[in-house]
Protein backbone atom coordinates (compact mmCIF):
# COMPACT_ATOMS: atom_id res chain seq x y z
CA UNK A 1 0.00 0.00 0.00
CA UNK A 2 1.38 3.51 -0.93
CA UNK A 3 2.42 5.60 2.05
CA UNK A 4 0.28 9.13 2.70
CA UNK A 5 3.36 10.90 1.08
CA UNK A 6 3.34 9.28 -2.58
CA UNK A 7 -0.19 9.16 -3.49
CA UNK A 8 -1.15 6.41 -6.66
CA UNK A 9 -2.11 8.17 -9.57
CA UNK A 10 -5.63 6.58 -9.33
CA UNK A 11 -5.98 8.09 -5.91
CA UNK A 12 -4.90 11.76 -7.14
CA UNK A 13 -7.47 11.44 -9.75
CA UNK A 14 -10.31 10.43 -7.67
CA UNK A 15 -9.41 13.07 -5.82
CA UNK A 16 -9.08 15.11 -8.26
CA UNK A 17 -12.88 14.20 -9.37
CA UNK A 18 -14.27 14.46 -5.70
CA UNK A 19 -13.04 18.41 -5.51
CA UNK A 20 -14.71 19.06 -9.59
CA UNK A 21 -18.19 17.63 -7.94
CA UNK A 22 -17.69 19.75 -4.98
CA UNK A 23 -17.07 23.20 -6.19
CA UNK A 24 -19.57 22.36 -9.10
CA UNK A 25 -22.29 21.98 -6.27
CA UNK A 26 -21.22 25.07 -4.68
CA UNK A 27 -20.83 26.67 -7.92
CA UNK A 28 -24.49 25.98 -9.08
CA UNK A 29 -26.14 26.72 -5.10
CA UNK A 30 -24.51 30.52 -5.61
CA UNK A 31 -25.63 30.45 -9.28
CA UNK A 32 -29.41 29.69 -8.73
CA UNK A 33 -29.86 31.99 -5.85
CA UNK A 34 -28.06 34.93 -8.49
CA UNK A 35 -30.52 34.02 -11.30
CA UNK A 36 -33.53 33.88 -8.89
CA UNK A 37 -32.84 37.72 -7.76
CA UNK A 38 -31.47 38.97 -11.00
CA UNK A 39 -34.77 37.83 -12.81
CA UNK A 40 -36.75 39.00 -10.45
CA UNK A 41 -34.83 42.83 -10.72
CA UNK A 42 -34.60 42.41 -14.21
CA UNK A 43 -38.10 41.02 -14.45
CA UNK A 44 -39.72 43.96 -12.32
CA UNK A 45 -38.18 46.57 -14.09
CA UNK A 46 -39.35 45.30 -17.36
CA UNK A 47 -42.55 45.46 -16.06
CA UNK A 48 -43.39 41.64 -16.49
CA UNK A 49 -44.24 41.53 -12.44
CA UNK A 50 -45.82 44.56 -10.52
CA UNK A 51 -43.18 45.48 -8.12
CA UNK A 52 -45.79 47.32 -5.74
CA UNK A 53 -46.80 43.42 -5.26
CA UNK A 54 -44.10 41.78 -5.48
CA UNK A 55 -41.28 44.25 -4.68
CA UNK A 56 -37.72 43.66 -6.28
CA UNK A 57 -34.39 43.07 -4.84
CA UNK A 58 -33.12 46.51 -5.16
CA UNK A 59 -35.96 48.00 -3.51
CA UNK A 60 -35.76 45.28 -0.68
CA UNK A 61 -31.91 46.70 -0.62
CA UNK A 62 -33.17 50.37 -0.08
CA UNK A 63 -35.27 48.81 2.61
CA UNK A 64 -32.53 47.37 4.51
CA UNK A 65 -30.59 50.55 3.95
CA UNK A 66 -33.45 53.06 4.96
CA UNK A 67 -33.91 50.87 8.64
CA UNK A 68 -30.26 50.80 9.17
CA UNK A 69 -29.98 54.42 9.39
CA UNK A 70 -33.07 54.58 11.51
CA UNK A 71 -31.42 51.66 13.44
CA UNK A 72 -35.40 49.96 13.25
CA UNK A 73 -33.23 47.23 11.59
CA UNK A 74 -31.38 46.31 14.69
CA UNK A 75 -34.67 46.79 16.73
CA UNK A 76 -36.62 44.41 14.85
CA UNK A 77 -34.23 41.84 14.12
CA UNK A 78 -33.10 41.94 17.70
CA UNK A 79 -36.74 41.32 19.56
CA UNK A 80 -37.78 38.45 17.30
CA UNK A 81 -34.04 36.62 17.65
CA UNK A 82 -34.13 37.65 21.67
CA UNK A 83 -37.32 36.12 21.98
CA UNK A 84 -36.49 33.04 19.74
CA UNK A 85 -33.54 32.43 22.07
CA UNK A 86 -35.62 33.09 24.91
CA UNK A 87 -38.80 30.35 23.78
CA UNK A 88 -36.05 27.77 22.54
CA UNK A 89 -33.75 27.75 25.55
CA UNK A 90 -37.00 27.55 28.63
CA UNK A 91 -38.89 25.24 26.19
CA UNK A 92 -35.21 23.08 25.76
CA UNK A 93 -34.49 22.89 29.57
CA UNK A 94 -38.19 22.57 30.49
CA UNK A 95 -38.51 19.71 28.25
CA UNK A 96 -35.59 17.69 29.76
CA UNK A 97 -36.64 18.44 32.99
CA UNK A 98 -40.01 16.94 32.96
CA UNK A 99 -38.59 14.04 30.50
CA UNK A 100 -36.49 13.37 33.91
CA UNK A 101 -39.11 13.37 36.21
CA UNK A 102 -41.10 10.95 33.86
CA UNK A 103 -38.05 8.78 33.21
CA UNK A 104 -37.53 9.16 37.10
CA UNK A 105 -41.35 7.75 37.33
CA UNK A 106 -42.60 5.43 35.34
CA UNK A 107 -45.96 5.82 37.24
CA UNK A 108 -45.96 9.48 37.18
CA UNK A 109 -44.82 8.31 32.66
CA UNK A 110 -47.82 6.66 32.58
CA UNK A 111 -50.11 8.82 34.11
CA UNK A 112 -48.74 11.37 32.14
CA UNK A 113 -48.77 9.88 28.66
CA UNK A 114 -52.79 10.46 27.28
CA UNK A 115 -52.33 13.94 28.22
CA UNK A 116 -48.87 14.22 26.44
CA UNK A 117 -50.89 12.79 22.79
CA UNK A 118 -53.34 15.40 23.34
CA UNK A 119 -51.39 17.95 23.99
CA UNK A 120 -49.14 16.96 21.02
CA UNK A 121 -51.71 16.86 18.67
CA UNK A 122 -53.39 20.10 19.71
CA UNK A 123 -52.69 22.97 17.41
CA UNK A 124 -50.62 25.35 20.50
CA UNK A 125 -51.27 28.90 18.16
CA UNK A 126 -55.03 28.17 19.19
CA UNK A 127 -54.04 29.03 22.96
CA UNK A 128 -53.14 32.47 21.29
CA UNK A 129 -55.89 34.16 22.58
CA UNK A 130 -56.19 33.02 25.74
CA UNK A 131 -51.99 33.67 25.95
CA UNK A 132 -53.09 37.50 25.30
CA UNK A 133 -55.81 37.77 28.09
CA UNK A 134 -53.66 35.83 30.45
CA UNK A 135 -50.27 37.71 29.76
CA UNK A 136 -50.96 40.35 27.89
CA UNK A 137 -49.93 42.39 25.06
CA UNK A 138 -46.53 41.88 24.89
CA UNK A 139 -43.21 39.84 24.87
CA UNK A 140 -44.15 37.26 27.56
CA UNK A 141 -47.09 35.88 25.70
CA UNK A 142 -44.91 35.74 22.17
CA UNK A 143 -42.09 33.94 24.32
CA UNK A 144 -44.75 31.31 26.06
CA UNK A 145 -46.15 30.76 22.50
CA UNK A 146 -42.78 29.87 21.58
CA UNK A 147 -42.45 27.80 24.69
CA UNK A 148 -45.49 25.76 24.23
CA UNK A 149 -44.43 24.97 20.64
CA UNK A 150 -41.40 23.68 21.24
CA UNK A 151 -41.97 21.85 24.68
CA UNK A 152 -43.99 18.96 24.08
CA UNK A 153 -42.29 17.61 21.18
CA UNK A 154 -38.94 17.98 23.48
CA UNK A 155 -40.71 16.02 26.29
CA UNK A 156 -42.06 13.42 24.19
CA UNK A 157 -38.60 13.05 22.12
CA UNK A 158 -36.41 12.99 24.97
CA UNK A 159 -38.69 10.61 27.22
CA UNK A 160 -38.15 8.21 24.01
CA UNK A 161 -34.59 8.73 24.10
CA UNK A 162 -34.38 8.24 27.68
CA UNK A 163 -36.01 4.79 27.53
CA UNK A 164 -34.68 3.57 24.58
CA UNK A 165 -30.55 3.20 26.03
CA UNK A 166 -29.91 -0.17 26.20
CA UNK A 167 -31.24 -2.02 29.15
CA UNK A 168 -28.13 -4.09 29.46
CA UNK A 169 -26.09 -1.18 29.93
CA UNK A 170 -27.91 -0.13 32.75
CA UNK A 171 -27.20 -3.45 33.55
CA UNK A 172 -23.72 -3.12 33.55
CA UNK A 173 -23.40 -0.01 36.01
CA UNK A 174 -26.06 -1.32 38.20
CA UNK A 175 -23.15 -4.59 38.88
CA UNK A 176 -20.96 -1.86 39.85
CA UNK A 177 -23.22 -0.42 42.56
CA UNK A 178 -25.15 2.19 40.71
CA UNK A 179 -28.26 4.11 41.98
CA UNK A 180 -30.91 5.51 40.03
CA UNK A 181 -28.93 9.02 39.96
CA UNK A 182 -25.88 7.55 39.03
CA UNK A 183 -27.47 5.89 35.99
CA UNK A 184 -29.17 8.67 35.23
CA UNK A 185 -25.97 10.59 34.92
CA UNK A 186 -23.68 8.21 33.70
CA UNK A 187 -25.29 6.54 30.95
CA UNK A 188 -29.03 7.63 30.14
CA UNK A 189 -27.46 11.53 29.66
CA UNK A 190 -24.68 10.89 27.84
CA UNK A 191 -26.03 7.87 25.29
CA UNK A 192 -29.05 10.11 24.72
CA UNK A 193 -26.88 13.15 23.82
CA UNK A 194 -27.49 12.27 20.07
CA UNK A 195 -30.79 12.32 20.65
CA UNK A 196 -31.06 15.57 22.74
CA UNK A 197 -29.22 17.51 19.80
CA UNK A 198 -31.47 15.56 17.19
CA UNK A 199 -34.58 17.63 19.13
CA UNK A 200 -32.31 20.77 19.48
CA UNK A 201 -32.29 21.41 15.88
CA UNK A 202 -35.92 20.26 15.41
CA UNK A 203 -36.83 23.23 18.51
CA UNK A 204 -34.98 25.74 16.54
CA UNK A 205 -37.48 25.47 13.76
CA UNK A 206 -40.41 25.24 16.26
CA UNK A 207 -39.48 28.42 18.64
CA UNK A 208 -39.13 30.57 15.38
CA UNK A 209 -42.66 29.26 13.92
CA UNK A 210 -43.80 30.17 17.60
CA UNK A 211 -42.74 33.86 18.03
CA UNK A 212 -43.61 34.30 14.60
CA UNK A 213 -46.87 33.15 15.05
CA UNK A 214 -47.12 35.46 18.33
CA UNK A 215 -46.26 38.16 16.68
CA UNK A 216 -48.67 38.12 14.23
CA UNK A 217 -51.23 38.10 17.20
CA UNK A 218 -49.62 40.63 19.45
CA UNK A 219 -46.59 42.96 19.11
CA UNK A 220 -45.00 46.40 19.02
CA UNK A 221 -41.37 45.04 17.24
CA UNK A 222 -39.90 42.31 15.49
CA UNK A 223 -39.71 40.55 11.91
CA UNK A 224 -43.33 39.33 12.59
CA UNK A 225 -44.46 41.93 13.32
CA UNK A 226 -43.23 43.90 10.16
CA UNK A 227 -44.23 41.97 8.37
CA UNK A 228 -48.04 42.01 9.37
CA UNK A 229 -47.73 45.08 9.27
CA UNK A 230 -46.20 45.68 6.01
CA UNK A 231 -48.84 43.35 4.66
CA UNK A 232 -51.39 45.80 6.07
CA UNK A 233 -50.10 49.17 4.51
CA UNK A 234 -49.51 47.47 1.27
CA UNK A 235 -45.72 47.68 1.63
CA UNK A 236 -44.48 44.46 0.18
CA UNK A 237 -40.91 45.82 0.52
CA UNK A 238 -40.68 45.90 4.32
CA UNK A 239 -42.38 42.43 4.03
CA UNK A 240 -39.92 40.62 1.17
CA UNK A 241 -37.00 42.34 2.88
CA UNK A 242 -38.05 40.52 6.87
CA UNK A 243 -39.00 37.51 5.07
CA UNK A 244 -35.30 37.27 3.87
CA UNK A 245 -33.89 38.24 7.02
CA UNK A 246 -35.59 35.80 8.48
CA UNK A 247 -34.84 32.99 6.66
CA UNK A 248 -31.23 34.33 6.99
CA UNK A 249 -31.27 34.51 11.43
CA UNK A 250 -33.14 31.02 11.31
CA UNK A 251 -30.35 29.67 8.85
CA UNK A 252 -27.84 30.91 11.05
CA UNK A 253 -29.25 29.84 14.59
CA UNK A 254 -29.54 26.10 12.98
CA UNK A 255 -25.83 26.49 12.12
CA UNK A 256 -25.02 27.06 15.47
CA UNK A 257 -26.78 24.10 16.80
CA UNK A 258 -24.78 21.91 13.99
CA UNK A 259 -21.86 23.31 15.63
CA UNK A 260 -22.06 22.71 18.63
CA UNK A 261 -23.51 19.16 17.25
CA UNK A 262 -19.81 18.27 15.94
CA UNK A 263 -18.24 19.40 19.06
CA UNK A 264 -19.94 17.84 21.22
CA UNK A 265 -20.56 14.18 19.55
CA UNK A 266 -17.03 13.76 18.51
CA UNK A 267 -16.80 10.56 19.88
CA UNK A 268 -19.08 9.13 17.49
CA UNK A 269 -16.08 9.27 14.25
CA UNK B 1 -8.94 -27.10 46.93
CA UNK B 2 -9.08 -23.47 48.69
CA UNK B 3 -11.77 -22.17 50.47
CA UNK B 4 -15.34 -21.90 49.63
CA UNK B 5 -16.33 -18.36 47.67
CA UNK B 6 -19.72 -18.72 46.52
CA UNK B 7 -22.24 -21.12 47.80
CA UNK B 8 -25.84 -21.21 46.40
CA UNK B 9 -28.03 -23.41 48.43
CA UNK B 10 -31.43 -24.25 47.08
CA UNK B 11 -32.05 -21.61 44.73
CA UNK B 12 -35.33 -20.70 43.39
CA UNK B 13 -36.61 -18.15 41.43
CA UNK B 14 -40.31 -17.26 40.25
CA UNK B 15 -40.85 -14.41 37.72
CA UNK B 16 -44.21 -12.82 37.96
CA UNK B 17 -45.79 -11.05 34.97
CA UNK B 18 -49.09 -10.31 34.29
CA UNK B 19 -49.16 -13.58 31.84
CA UNK B 20 -49.07 -15.53 34.91
CA UNK B 21 -45.81 -16.65 36.43
CA UNK B 22 -42.71 -18.46 35.26
CA UNK B 23 -41.07 -20.50 37.07
CA UNK B 24 -36.92 -20.06 35.47
CA UNK B 25 -35.16 -22.33 38.64
CA UNK B 26 -36.81 -24.99 40.98
CA UNK B 27 -33.64 -25.85 42.71
CA UNK B 28 -30.20 -24.96 42.09
CA UNK B 29 -26.82 -25.27 44.44
CA UNK B 30 -23.44 -24.94 44.01
CA UNK B 31 -20.51 -24.29 45.90
CA UNK B 32 -17.36 -22.46 44.02
CA UNK B 33 -14.06 -22.57 45.12
CA UNK B 34 -10.93 -19.93 45.22
CA UNK B 35 -9.18 -20.17 42.09
CA UNK B 36 -11.59 -22.35 39.92
CA UNK B 37 -13.35 -22.20 36.89
CA UNK B 38 -16.96 -23.19 36.78
CA UNK B 39 -19.07 -23.49 33.66
CA UNK B 40 -22.96 -23.46 33.90
CA UNK B 41 -24.36 -25.29 31.00
CA UNK B 42 -27.76 -25.84 29.56
CA UNK B 43 -30.48 -25.72 26.75
CA UNK B 44 -30.89 -21.49 25.92
CA UNK B 45 -33.87 -20.14 28.43
CA UNK B 46 -33.15 -22.27 30.98
CA UNK B 47 -32.08 -19.72 33.51
CA UNK B 48 -28.41 -19.35 32.84
CA UNK B 49 -28.14 -15.95 33.28
CA UNK B 50 -30.73 -15.77 36.11
CA UNK B 51 -28.04 -17.19 38.20
CA UNK B 52 -25.69 -14.84 37.83
CA UNK B 53 -28.07 -12.10 37.90
CA UNK B 54 -28.96 -13.38 42.01
CA UNK B 55 -25.37 -14.06 42.52
CA UNK B 56 -24.65 -10.70 41.55
CA UNK B 57 -27.57 -8.84 43.31
CA UNK B 58 -29.52 -7.44 40.95
CA UNK B 59 -32.19 -9.90 41.27
CA UNK B 60 -33.75 -11.45 44.71
CA UNK B 61 -34.07 -15.03 44.52
CA UNK B 62 -37.54 -16.02 45.96
CA UNK B 63 -36.02 -18.61 47.85
CA UNK B 64 -32.97 -20.69 49.15
CA UNK B 65 -29.37 -19.29 50.50
CA UNK B 66 -26.82 -17.06 48.59
CA UNK B 67 -23.16 -16.76 49.85
CA UNK B 68 -20.58 -14.89 48.52
CA UNK B 69 -17.08 -14.27 50.00
CA UNK B 70 -15.77 -11.09 48.54
CA UNK B 71 -16.72 -8.36 45.41
CA UNK B 72 -18.66 -9.55 42.55
CA UNK B 73 -17.38 -8.74 39.11
CA UNK B 74 -19.91 -8.94 36.21
CA UNK B 75 -19.03 -9.56 32.73
CA UNK B 76 -21.23 -9.61 29.66
CA UNK B 77 -22.45 -10.82 26.62
CA UNK B 78 -21.54 -7.86 24.23
CA UNK B 79 -18.73 -5.55 25.45
CA UNK B 80 -21.38 -2.29 26.23
CA UNK B 81 -18.08 -0.31 26.17
CA UNK B 82 -19.49 3.27 26.58
CA UNK B 83 -19.22 5.20 22.71
CA UNK B 84 -18.99 8.03 24.64
CA UNK B 85 -16.09 7.67 26.86
CA UNK B 86 -12.14 6.56 26.19
CA UNK B 87 -11.18 3.41 26.92
CA UNK B 88 -9.27 4.40 29.69
CA UNK B 89 -12.55 5.98 31.22
CA UNK B 90 -14.37 3.54 30.23
CA UNK B 91 -12.39 0.95 32.86
CA UNK B 92 -12.36 3.72 35.66
CA UNK B 93 -16.52 3.60 35.52
CA UNK B 94 -16.61 0.94 38.04
CA UNK B 95 -14.58 2.78 41.20
CA UNK B 96 -16.10 6.53 40.02
CA UNK B 97 -19.27 4.57 40.86
CA UNK B 98 -17.92 3.57 43.73
CA UNK B 99 -16.05 6.75 44.92
CA UNK B 100 -12.92 4.74 45.17
CA UNK B 101 -9.27 6.49 45.26
CA UNK B 102 -9.24 7.27 41.11
CA UNK B 103 -5.65 8.38 41.06
CA UNK B 104 -4.10 5.12 42.21
CA UNK B 105 -7.57 2.87 40.69
CA UNK B 106 -6.02 4.80 37.35
CA UNK B 107 -2.66 3.29 38.00
CA UNK B 108 -4.17 0.38 38.35
CA UNK B 109 -6.08 0.40 35.18
CA UNK B 110 -3.40 1.73 33.38
CA UNK B 111 -1.07 -1.44 34.23
CA UNK B 112 -3.78 -3.62 32.94
CA UNK B 113 -4.70 -2.32 30.06
CA UNK B 114 -0.59 -1.67 29.31
CA UNK B 115 -0.32 -5.52 30.60
CA UNK B 116 -2.72 -6.90 28.30
CA UNK B 117 -1.76 -4.85 24.83
CA UNK B 118 -3.93 -2.13 25.15
CA UNK B 119 -1.47 0.64 26.55
CA UNK B 120 -1.68 2.36 23.19
CA UNK B 121 -5.13 2.48 22.91
CA UNK B 122 -6.16 4.32 26.72
CA UNK B 123 -7.66 7.35 24.44
CA UNK B 124 -8.92 5.66 21.68
CA UNK B 125 -12.73 5.22 21.68
CA UNK B 126 -14.61 1.98 21.30
CA UNK B 127 -15.41 2.36 17.47
CA UNK B 128 -11.73 2.71 16.83
CA UNK B 129 -10.87 -1.32 18.47
CA UNK B 130 -11.27 -4.46 17.10
CA UNK B 131 -14.05 -6.81 18.87
CA UNK B 132 -11.15 -8.85 20.96
CA UNK B 133 -9.34 -5.43 22.20
CA UNK B 134 -13.09 -4.20 22.74
CA UNK B 135 -13.88 -7.61 25.16
CA UNK B 136 -10.49 -7.31 27.11
CA UNK B 137 -11.16 -3.62 27.99
CA UNK B 138 -14.74 -4.70 28.97
CA UNK B 139 -12.67 -7.35 30.77
CA UNK B 140 -10.30 -4.94 32.41
CA UNK B 141 -13.24 -2.76 32.96
CA UNK B 142 -14.68 -5.66 35.51
CA UNK B 143 -11.12 -6.07 36.95
CA UNK B 144 -10.62 -2.65 37.92
CA UNK B 145 -12.94 -2.64 41.03
CA UNK B 146 -10.47 -6.04 42.21
CA UNK B 147 -13.60 -8.60 42.39
CA UNK B 148 -12.73 -11.67 44.03
CA UNK B 149 -15.39 -13.58 42.03
CA UNK B 150 -16.37 -13.21 38.05
CA UNK B 151 -19.46 -13.87 36.89
CA UNK B 152 -19.39 -14.16 32.88
CA UNK B 153 -22.66 -14.42 30.80
CA UNK B 154 -21.72 -15.78 27.93
CA UNK B 155 -19.07 -13.51 27.34
CA UNK B 156 -17.50 -14.43 23.81
CA UNK B 157 -20.88 -16.07 21.85
CA UNK B 158 -20.77 -11.80 20.42
CA UNK B 159 -17.75 -13.09 18.68
CA UNK B 160 -16.84 -14.41 15.66
CA UNK B 161 -15.29 -18.03 15.15
CA UNK B 162 -11.53 -17.27 15.18
CA UNK B 163 -11.75 -14.29 17.71
CA UNK B 164 -13.72 -16.35 19.67
CA UNK B 165 -11.21 -19.00 20.01
CA UNK B 166 -7.84 -16.15 20.77
CA UNK B 167 -10.09 -13.92 23.35
CA UNK B 168 -10.73 -16.88 25.30
CA UNK B 169 -6.91 -17.76 25.67
CA UNK B 170 -6.93 -14.29 26.39
CA UNK B 171 -9.31 -14.32 28.69
CA UNK B 172 -8.69 -17.51 30.67
CA UNK B 173 -4.63 -16.01 30.68
CA UNK B 174 -5.51 -12.87 32.39
CA UNK B 175 -8.21 -14.38 34.78
CA UNK B 176 -5.32 -16.99 35.43
CA UNK B 177 -2.81 -14.12 35.92
CA UNK B 178 -5.23 -12.32 38.24
CA UNK B 179 -5.96 -15.16 40.02
CA UNK B 180 -9.85 -15.08 39.71
CA UNK B 181 -12.42 -17.15 40.60
CA UNK B 182 -14.82 -17.34 37.83
CA UNK B 183 -17.90 -18.54 36.85
CA UNK B 184 -18.50 -18.66 32.90
CA UNK B 185 -22.66 -18.76 31.86
CA UNK B 186 -22.61 -20.84 28.09
CA UNK B 187 -24.50 -22.84 25.61
CA UNK B 188 -21.26 -23.67 24.09
CA UNK B 189 -20.44 -27.51 25.20
CA UNK B 190 -16.70 -27.05 23.91
CA UNK B 191 -16.09 -23.90 24.93
CA UNK B 192 -17.00 -25.23 28.48
CA UNK B 193 -14.52 -28.08 28.36
CA UNK B 194 -11.71 -26.25 27.48
CA UNK B 195 -11.85 -23.46 30.07
CA UNK B 196 -13.46 -24.84 32.84
CA UNK B 197 -12.03 -27.09 36.16
CA UNK B 198 -15.86 -28.26 36.70
CA UNK B 199 -19.09 -28.02 34.37
CA UNK B 200 -22.88 -27.95 36.17
CA UNK B 201 -25.19 -29.00 33.75
CA UNK B 202 -28.82 -27.67 34.09
CA UNK B 203 -31.92 -29.25 32.75
CA UNK B 204 -34.48 -27.23 30.78
CA UNK B 205 -37.11 -24.83 32.96
CA UNK B 206 -37.54 -25.11 35.70
CA UNK B 207 -33.39 -25.83 35.93
CA UNK B 208 -32.24 -28.19 37.86
CA UNK B 209 -28.85 -29.70 38.52
CA UNK B 210 -28.31 -32.80 36.30
CA UNK B 211 -24.99 -32.86 36.86
CA UNK B 212 -21.47 -31.83 37.90
CA UNK B 213 -18.81 -32.89 36.16
CA UNK B 214 -15.04 -32.88 37.15
CA UNK B 215 -12.69 -32.19 34.35
CA UNK B 216 -9.46 -33.77 34.25
CA UNK B 217 -6.97 -32.92 31.80
CA UNK B 218 -4.31 -35.37 30.39
CA UNK B 219 -1.49 -32.55 30.48
CA UNK B 220 -2.77 -29.95 33.22
CA UNK B 221 -2.08 -25.90 33.16
CA UNK B 222 -2.85 -25.69 29.31
CA UNK B 223 -4.43 -23.06 27.40
CA UNK B 224 -8.19 -23.27 26.75
CA UNK B 225 -7.02 -24.01 23.17
CA UNK B 226 -4.73 -26.53 23.74
CA UNK B 227 -7.19 -28.57 25.64
CA UNK B 228 -9.31 -28.81 22.95
CA UNK B 229 -6.80 -31.34 22.09
CA UNK B 230 -7.03 -33.62 24.58
CA UNK B 231 -8.10 -37.08 24.07
CA UNK B 232 -10.91 -36.93 27.05
CA UNK B 233 -12.25 -33.39 25.51
CA UNK B 234 -14.32 -35.68 22.99
CA UNK B 235 -15.46 -38.06 25.99
CA UNK B 236 -16.51 -34.90 27.77
CA UNK B 237 -18.08 -33.46 24.67
CA UNK B 238 -20.55 -36.51 24.17
CA UNK B 239 -21.78 -37.11 27.49
CA UNK B 240 -22.61 -33.78 28.31
CA UNK B 241 -23.92 -33.49 24.40
CA UNK B 242 -26.05 -36.52 26.20
CA UNK B 243 -27.28 -35.27 28.92
CA UNK B 244 -28.60 -31.83 27.31
CA UNK B 245 -30.57 -34.02 25.11
CA UNK B 246 -30.96 -30.92 22.70
CA UNK B 247 -31.85 -33.46 19.51
CA UNK B 248 -34.66 -35.17 21.14
CA UNK B 249 -36.20 -31.80 22.05
CA UNK B 250 -39.67 -31.87 20.07
CA UNK B 251 -41.19 -28.49 20.83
Amino acid sequence: MPKSTEISQQRRQYLRQQKVRRVSIFSTQIAVLLIFFGLWEVAANLDWIDAFITSQPSRMWKTVLNMHSTGELYLHVWTTVWETIVGFTTGTIGGLAIAIMLWWSPFLSRVADPYLVVLNALPKVALGPILIVWLGNGQPAIIVMALLISIIVTIISMLQGFLSVDQDKIKLIQAFGANKMTILTKVVLPASLPNMISALKVNVGLSWVGVIMGEFLVSQAGLGHLIVYGGQVFQLDIVMTSVIILALCAALMYVAVAYAESKLLRWRL
Amino acid sequence: MGKCKVSLQDIAMTFQTPDGETQAIQSFSLDVYEGEFVSIVGPSGCGKSTILNILSGLLQPTGGIVEVQGKVGYMFQKDHLFEWRTILRNCLIGPEIQKQDLKAARAYVEKLLRKYGLGDFLHHYPHQLSGGMRQRAALIRTLAVSPDVLLLDEPFSALDYQTRLTVVDEVWNILRQERMTALIVTHDIAEAISLSDRICVLSRRPAVVKNIYSIERTIPGQTPLQNRKDERFRIYFDQIWKELDIHAEVY
